[in-house]
């Protein structure tokens, strides 16, 4: 069984109005089967009335995007039966995240620029928290044994590469069960509409 | 839908939202804090800099 990850992230841009206080990576862990079904499950529900071409949280919110002209009552609705989806589906939830005037304050300009980035470090977290998740099992239950988790990101432009490629380096120093688990490295979707969280069809 | 959520949640603690009921089941979040961070740059400290100079 290969497990596979998709996770996105929320108060990225520390230079918005107002400025966000954290920046949360995060995401849910499902067999890559059950994506499938519940890519197919959650196409549905887009299709639904208030159709939408696809699902941004933040859009919901505040009526931007597919939800430009819709009442708030039915953005509710909608994100409510979305939720319905994932609570059907019971991915696993992993976030992880930090403050920015904590890491402004700590790491800016005192590591070397290469790895003076926020969102390496709550990559990293993510990628450990699904380990360890996967530890906590084995230690109820050895028999469900250790799987490789594939991770697919929101597109991260320049530090989406550079993360993919201290994953390349990170495989040669890990020990087992770390090593089965750290999947192919990570994927970065160029598109919000990216599966499973796809447009309708 | 859950970083957003969460990261509400921490903005604004006192909001209730009434979909984390659904989308947050056996959720497991770690916060990177000043220890941490303090941490990181401590074991930065250790890199060579010769690993990251072909890096992008």
């Amino acid at each position: 069984m290969i497990l596979s990850a998709h996770a996105d992230d929320s108060g990225s841009d520390e230079k918005s109005n107002p400025p966000p206080r954290f920046f949360v990576l995060g995401g849910y862990i499902l067999p890559v089967e059950e994506w499938k079904s519940f890519s197919d499950a959650w196409a549905d529900e887009l299709r639904r009335e208030p159709a939408i071409d696809y699902f941004h949280m933040a859009d919901a919110e505040y009526g931007d995007g597919p939800f430009e002209g819709v009442r708030e009552e039915f953005r509710k609705l909608k994100v409510n039966e979305l939720a319905d989806v994932i609570h059907r589906f019971k991915p696993k939830p992993v976030t992880s995240h930090l403050e920015w005037s904590q890491y402004a304050s700590i790491v800016r300009g005192n590591v070397d620029p290469k790895i003076d980035s926020p969102y390496a470090l709550l990559f990293y977290q993510i990628i450990r928290a699904a380990h360890e998740w996967q530890r906590d099992m084995n230690r109820i239950s050895p028999e469900i044994g250790f799987h490789r988790v594939d991770f697919i990101f929101d597109n991260q432009g320049r530090v989406g590469l550079r993360a993919a490629q201290w994953h390349d380096e990170l495989r040669p120093n890990l020990s087992e069960p770390h090593k089965t688990m750290l999947g192919s490295p990570p994927v970065f979707r160029m598109t919000k509409r990216s599966w499973p969280f796809k447009q309708r069809t | 839908m859950i970083a957003w959520h969460i990261h509400r949640h921490l903005e604004k603690p006192d909001e209730v939202r009434l979909v984390m009921n659904k989308i947050s089941v056996n959720h497991e979040g770690r916060a990177f804090n000043e220890d941490a961070l303090r941490s990181y740059v401590a074991q930065s400290k250790w890199i060579d800099p010769n690993q990251l100079k072909d890096s992008f």
